[in-house]
């Protein structure tokens, strides 16, 4: 049997085009739904500590929203708290 | 960032494939880019994710990139993290001049318009874009000039819609990601698309074989999948992948050149374990792809058969100046070759290959980065599939690595997100294309072919 190459020009994955249409719009819609909170990080990734490191510490951090919480990581931060993200608020960029 | 891996198995090699050198699918191909570009907002390791959480390269990356645990959450969370407060366009660029010194001369030249021995090229320029474009969607999108193959085209690509929800008092990260190159979308730095060497040498000889998960679908499919990470530890993944035809190919800028797409969809999986305690992060882990591929284009025989299964781990050790991280992965493919023996282009049915990755790397202030690696490819004998002289597709070694990172702490201070890695690499080979000595008959031998590469990787 002879193999014969496959005819190139007229495919184009229809389907496969219509399928991932379908999927982005439902993320689209998804989106569109979903509540307005952003996904923040868990604790234990940025190593968080209720101890300042030296100097540093959450309540001069720019990601530091008083009176006791973060924009990045999730649950209660204490102003006198520390992890990997610590940036100063004048360095925030 | 495509790596310098061939395709899979291929009993002949042609001239580089057709890509996009036309003006003006450059021009469509950087419009697509532009226009994504627009729908992200202005906010925001890319130094547009640095732009848009305020936050230095070293927060994601010990150094790029090997994301940190953090990173590995920013990239499951859609890439939709903000607390910058930057208003620049979500746009970066990317270059990566190379030296590649092979111990000896590639007859011919390396590569059209290359010597046979120490070249310059600049391998990769890339644009990207991505980032947030609403509070759980966001993306990574990117576009490739390589300078070897010169030719522009679309390069690993990841739109993400991730949330948050908390059934039954566990927190689960609920994810959808469309992708085009398997485990492109990963998180740990074990699985083929971002593992180490994270750049390689395209102008040094590379080998006949590789499994089909490492790389062989990069930019030649569509993946849309779904995932959840639970409790902050359990992370599993369904992904379905389903080739692009030919004219999307070629209009995307992909090399063609002995193309065997899937036959239907190609199922992904990934499930993963990571647990974090203090300075110290441990992942273990199993991915796979399987699926049905007709050999060269050609249907009149059938498609053959792959499944290729992994096992993988990774521990991170970071300290506040040191880190260290270690790399091992397994793969065993399995490969039902019914189509291409009727073809012709295969002596056996059935084929299986063993891969085999593992690094360490010492980082210091993030800064400096010491990494060995040790990688081996085997299986079993098939000449006419692999096109080896003996048979065989054994490819083995080892890299040496050193990298200065001058600023993962923040750029200078006109630039505060510019980004560099400089670094030399030393290749050396084993085993290649399934024997130490005279591998190609011709009286090449493995160590012919160690290579050095020196690198310059420029992100702003």
């Amino acid at each position: 049997m002879i193999a014969k190459p496959l005819d190139e020009s007229v495919r184009l994955p229809r389907r496969a085009v219509l399928q991932a249409a379908v999927g982005v719009a439902a993320i689209l819609g998804a989106a569109a739904d979903a509540a307005a909170a952003p996904i923040k990080v868990s604790k234990a990734s940025v190593a968080y500590q209720d101890q300042p490191d030296g100097s540093r510490r959450c309540g001069i951090c720019a990601h530091f929203a008083p009176p006791g919480s973060c924009r990045l990581v999730q649950g209660a931060v204490s102003p006198q708290g520390y992890c990997r993200l610590f940036t100063a608020a004048s360095e925030n960029g | 960032m495509a790596k310098a891996r061939r395709s899979w198995p291929q009993p002949s090699s042609g001239p580089s494939g057709r890509g996009i050198r036309s003006p003006v699918r450059a021009a469509i191909l950087l419009a697509l880019l532009f226009g994504l570009g627009a729908l992200s907002r202005p906010a925001a390791a890319l130094p547009l994710y640095a732009r848009q959480t305020g936050l230095v390269c070293a927060s994601c990356h010990t150094t790029f990139f090997q994301l940190t645990p953090f990173g590995r959450r920013f990239k499951l969370g859609g890439y939709t993290l903000g607390g910058g407060t930057s208003t620049l366009p979500p746009f970066a660029v990317m270059l990566q001049p190379t030296f590649t010194h092979t111990a000896a001369g590639q007859p011919g030249g390396a590569a059209p318009h290359f010597g046979p021995n120490n070249n310059f090229a600049l391998q990769e320029a890339s644009l990207f874009t991505g980032g947030r474009i609403t509070d759980h969607i966001g993306a990574f999108i990117q576009g490739t000039y390589d300078g070897v193959d010169r030719r522009f085209g679309w390069d690993n690509t990841d739109i993400r819609y991730a949330n948050a929800a908390k059934p039954g008092g566990h927190d689960l990260l609920l994810g959808v990601t469309l992708n085009n190159n398997p485990s492109v979308q990963d998180v740990w730095n074990t699985t083929p698309a971002w593992s180490f060497p994270f750049i390689s040498p395209t102008l040094s000889p590379t080998p006949a074989a590789s499994t089909f998960i490492e790389e062989t679908f990069a930019q030649h499919v569509l993946g849309l999948g779904a995932y959840g990470f639970l409790d902050d530890s359990l992370y599993v993944e369904l992904t379905g992948y389903r080739s692009l035809a030919k004219r999307t190919e070629l209009l995307l800028g992909v090399d063609t050149t002995d193309d065997s797409p899937i036959d239907g969809i190609a199922p992904y999986w990934r499930v993963a374990v990571e647990r974090n305690f203090g300075k110290n992060s441990l992942e273990i882990g199993t991915f796979g792809l399987e699926g049905h591929v007709r050999p060269l284009r050609m249907f009149a025989a059938g498609t053959d058969a792959f499944t290729d299964v992994g096992v993988d781990s990774q521990y991170q050790w970071i300290g506040d100046r040191q880190a260290v991280t270690f790399r091992i992965s397994w793969i065993h493919e399995d490969h039902d070759l019914g189509a291409s023996q009727a073809l012709g282009l295969a002596d056996r049915s059935h084929d299986t290959l063993r891969s085999f990755h593992t690094s360490l790397s010492y980082t210091f202030d993030d800064t400096w980065e010491l990494t060995g690696a040790r990688f081996s490819l085997s299986g079993t004998r098939d000449a006419t599939l692999y096109g080896t002289t003996n048979g065989k597709p054994d490819t083995s070694g080892w890299i040496a690595e050193i990298a200065y990172l001058p600023y993962m702490h923040g750029g200078p201070k006109f630039w505060p997100w510019f980004n560099a890695r400089l670094g030399l690499q030393y290749t050396r080979y084993d085993k290649f294309n399934g024997a130490g000595r005279n591998f190609d008959g011709m009286g090449r031998n493995a160590g012919d072919n160690n290579t050095i590469l020196l690198y310059a990787w420029i992100m702003f």
